[in-house]
């Protein structure tokens, strides 16, 4: 762990990175989610919601500096996922949109924006998106401190 | 370590979500442990004491602040898993029975540990029970994480 640097009073904990197992979830809000293996794809699997519902929702808790950060998934090459929200203490940041998913490592367009810091909760939400599904895949979620 | 809140300085500590890859222990207490590839699990494997023996322990370093956790461990469920019971410092804190009469992958979790002072903590898997109809001692896990939940 450091200490923040963004000016000269601000001294802040935890690290820049933050890898969270999608799995690990604090709370399901909606729809029903699973872990899914199969060797098409890289780590062997990826969990999802299998429900495939418009408003399924799955939250995380993760301690988070005063800042701004980007999210930043890792994701099976499939073309059916939906479109997703990304919320921060329930307030939409960013929204996902991969028609097609062609690469691996996929980026949500906007930043967060972490207001104060201290433990969060992280929340990814289905909306339908292209081809009408509401899937939303991960086989790792990575938080970055952008500064 | 000091964090800043508001406008003034106050101490806190550690991360609230901690992902561990099953590897990277601090100590094996007893036993031999291992990675194993298997198509049948996710991750394509997981690490796990082929020793086969009461008592094999795996240790792992962390950092935790006063808080309420939650930790979870992803593994695969058989009729030759051990209960793994959950050391923090020595102290168990909860177990998880791994045993199934078939395998499947599954998410164990063991929620509300409680972390009265904050600091470097060493978290252990241990061995030390098993089910009435397991027939072994094997604790098998592809990822662990533990996350602050208050």
């Amino acid at each position: 762990m450091a200490q923040g640097t963004t000016n000269l009073v601000h001294k802040d904990t935890g690290d820049g990175t933050i890898v969270i197992f999608p799995w690990a979830y604090s709370s399901i809000t909606a729809g029903t989610w699973v872990a899914s293996v199969s060797a098409s794809y890289n780590f062997n699997g990826f969990y999802y919601n299998s429900s495939n519902a418009i408003n399924d929702q799955i939250d995380y808790k993760a301690y988070l500096t005063k800042g701004v950060w980007s999210t930043t998934l890792i994701v099976p090459n499939v073309g059916n996922m939906g479109k997703v929200h990304l919320l921060l203490d329930s307030d939409t940041q960013s929204v996902l949109e991969p028609h097609t998913i062609g690469s691996l490592v996929i980026g949500f367009p906007n930043a967060l924006y972490v207001p104060t810091t201290g433990l969060h909760t992280l929340s990814f939400l289905c909306k339908m998106g292209y081809g009408g599904y509401s899937y939303f895949y991960s086989q790792f979620i990575v938080l970055k401190r952008a500064n | 370590m000091q964090g800043y809140a508001g406008d003034k300085y106050t101490t806190m500590v550690g991360e609230g979500h901690i992902s561990l890859m099953p590897w990277n222990y601090s100590a094996i207490t007893a036993g031999t442990w291992v990675w194993q590839a298997s198509a049948n699990q996710a991750f394509y494997g997981s690490y796990n004491n082929s020793s086969n023996a009461q008592n094999d322990q795996i240790d792992y370093k962390v950092y935790l602040d006063v808080g309420t956790y939650t930790f979870t461990n992803l593994t695969i469920l058989d009729t030759s898993r051990a209960i793994i019971t959950l050391l923090i410092d020595g102290g168990s804190v909860g177990t998880v029975d791994c045993y199934a009469a078939t395998a499947y992958n599954s998410i164990k979790s063991i929620s509300g540990i409680a972390i009265t002072t904050a600091g470097l903590k060493t978290i252990s898997m241990k061995a030390a029970s098993r089910h009435a109809s397991a027939t072994q001692w094997y604790i098998y896990s592809s990822g662990i994480s533990l996350y602050r939940t208050a």
